[in-house]
């Protein structure tokens, strides 16, 4: 089935967005005293930011929150007792950039392997995903090399596309139940296709920080200098930000928390394969024990196990960690090193 | 699966507690709320692993050490060694805990040839190969000849020492025994791992199974390369953190692979090809 395709102004998409929070939470980029953006679940429609590069935080918060329940569990002298979670309601996020919506469809994959990740798809299955394409590139990101943006050919729910005073709609066939939800559209003329194509083609033509194919095989063959991973190793401090900010990076642990009521409930919580405890054995033994090793599984497993696997890279270029880095590690400047 | 959702256990009863060692215990469970869909026979195969839950403590995964013809119950090989664990020594029979799994891959697929098995075990390594052995004993036919390496830090850290010694004397196995520092019982070599080949000279056609510290796993793979095992034939299953059993936390993540998911059990020719060193 093709995707189907139709345009609407952007006074009706404010309408449409003001239909659907009437019936469901809509998540979308909304800007804070400070001038940031974020992904927040809004009450003004209003107030819902178009103009901006890409949100603080990524999409993994409203699926692989920083903290969640598994369960609740009780116990009762010798018994225990577990109870599952509540139901999941509905919900829309509106104003994904390409990046993260691929970084989104790589971690259905990741949580589809082996044995499907309950918590995640209950709140995946519920959401309806309005992904806005990028009219542009931003300092830090690199959509084009990491093949994900800035304006997705595939993998989204729904895509708008801002072209001349109107955005371009793209429906992914297999959500077609979100072209029922969808008001004030109108057909998509030739003219606006060609506006798209020739955008499309424009944005193709900037050249690509680096060669991701170059850089899988530099990684899979081990033909990486090694003072590149002295020199990472020498300055990352360890902290985990880039991995917490990641929209891809998706390692856990699992604790249980007895709150103050005597509540009690099994926890999992992000972590980061930075903390020097995150391969160690009760006993001691670590298998990973150098800030080298640690990085280097990084990289290893983002741009060759993830694209070995689920045929994408596991790093979709949104740039984050790359901005936010405290020890200026700089993973853009540091793939394109892997690549030479 | 004895559990029917990913990251919720089936509550299961302790029914006997077994002191092992100064720190090892082995705890026999039940399953609580049995089912007719939910029956325990030949539910897992030797090698597997379940997440037990420490309700309150936390979760750990825990080789099963019973063979999967013991039904109606799992027996599991706990040694006190961390938080969770340490929680698991304070239970007293009747105690309620979770079960999820059993996960991750087992010893035997496809060597149908082989008629030479041998086990090396180092210290807790031993629960898992014995389940296998408790395995293999069951059908002489398909399994004749079985040998069992063991060893343990001292005579007093000698996991299922009453077991390893009947089997000794009843001939359906040969076992050798080393303990790392003496004194030892009579019968049993005082030394490092190494000292348990000494008395082989050719083991080409065995099939090995190793589970022990990585130092001991080590030393081992290379006797058994110098005896001319072939590398395909060298099975270890490895020791990794994990926090999910499912591959999905990420702890257990090793070059391209999830120990639990497409381990624990790798051959060494495996390994080497991805790249691990051992």
């Amino acid at each position: 089935m093709k995707i189907k395709e139709y345009t609407i102004t952007k006074e009706n998409l404010i309408a449409l967005l003001k239909e659907l929070t009437k019936s469901k939470v809509v998540i979308a980029p909304l800007r804070n005293e400070f001038d940031e953006v974020l992904l927040l679940p809004v009450k003004d429609v209003d107030k819902i930011v178009f103009d901006y590069r890409n949100t603080i935080n990524n999409p993994k918060d409203y699926f692989l929150p920083q903290c969640e329940p598994l369960f609740s569990f009780l116990i009762n002298g010798d018994s225990c007792e577990v109870r599952p979670l509540e139901g999941q309601e509905e919900f829309i996020i509106f104003g994904l950039r390409p990046c993260d919506t691929r970084a989104l469809g790589l971690l259905d994959n990741f949580f589809k392997r082996k044995f499907e990740d309950s918590p995640y798809f209950r709140k995946r299955k519920s959401c309806l995903i309005f992904t806005l394409a990028c009219r542009e590139y931003f300092e830090d990101c690199f959509c084009n090399a990491a093949k994900s943006g800035p304006i997705l050919e595939e993998g989204f729910d729904v895509q708008l596309i801002p072209i001349k005073d109107k955005f371009f709609i793209q429906i992914d066939p297999e959500r077609l139940e979100a072209e029922k939800m969808l008001c004030y559209l109108d057909a998509a003329k030739e003219e606006d296709k060609k506006e798209v194509s020739d955008l499309r083609d424009k944005l193709l033509r900037y050249k690509s920080p680096f060669e991701l194919n170059k850089v899988y095989q530099n990684l899979k063959n081990e033909r990486v200098d090694p003072k590149v991973w002295q020199d990472i190793a020498s300055r990352c401090q360890m902290c985990g930000l880039c991995l917490f900010i990641c929209p891809t990076c998706s390692c856990f642990t699992v604790l249980d928390r007895i709150y103050p009521d005597d509540s009690r409930e099994r926890v999992r919580q992000r972590d980061a394969c930075y903390f020097l405890g995150f391969s160690r054995l009760a006993g001691g033994e670590n298998p990973v024990k150098t800030n080298e090793e640690m990085v280097k599984r990084k990289y290893q497993h983002k741009l060759v196990q993830q694209i070995d696997e689920f045929g994408v890279s596991g790093c979709v270029g949104c740039g984050r960690c790359v901005s936010s880095c405290v020890g200026n590690v700089n993973w853009l400047q540091n793939i394109i090193k892997i690549a030479e | 699966m004895y559990n029917r959702e990913l990251y919720i256990p089936r509550i299961a009863k302790i029914k006997e507690i077994k002191t092992l060692t100064r720190d090892t215990k082995l705890f026999r469970v039940v399953f609580k709320n049995k089912g007719p869909e939910l029956s325990l026979e030949h539910e897992f195969l030797p090698g597997q692993f379940v997440q037990v839950s420490v309700f309150g403590a936390g979760e750990v995964p825990i080789s099963i050490a019973s063979s999967p013809q013991d039904e109606g119950f799992l027996e599991l090989s706990i040694r006190r060694v961390g938080y969770v664990s340490s929680h698991f020594h304070k239970l007293n029979v009747g105690n309620e805990i979770g079960i999820r799994g059993p996960y991750g891959n087992y010893f035997l697929k496809g060597h149908n040839g082989a008629k030479d098995f041998l086990f090396a075990g180092g210290g807790c390594g031993l629960a898992p190969l014995r389940s296998l052995i408790k395995y293999m004993l069951s059908d002489p036919r398909r399994f004749p000849r079985l040998t069992v390496l063991y060893g343990a830090r001292t005579k007093d850290d000698i996991l299922f020492r009453d077991e390893l010694y009947a089997l000794r004397e009843s001939d359906t196995a040969e076992v050798n025994l080393s303990v790392d520092c003496g004194p030892a019982d009579p019968g049993c070599e005082i030394g490092v791992v190494t000292t348990l080949f000494k008395k082989f000279k050719d083991l080409r056609d065995t099939l090995a199974f190793l589970c022990g510290p990585s130092l001991m796993m080590h030393f081992a793979i290379q006797e058994l390369l110098n005896l001319r095992v072939k590398p395909e034939h060298i099975i270890l299953s490895l020791e990794r953190y994990m926090k999910c059993g499912v591959g999905k936390c990420g702890h257990c993540y090793l070059k391209d692979k999830y120990v639990c998911t497409d381990g624990p059990v790798f051959s060494y020719k495996d390994l080497k090809e991805l790249g691990v060193e051992i």
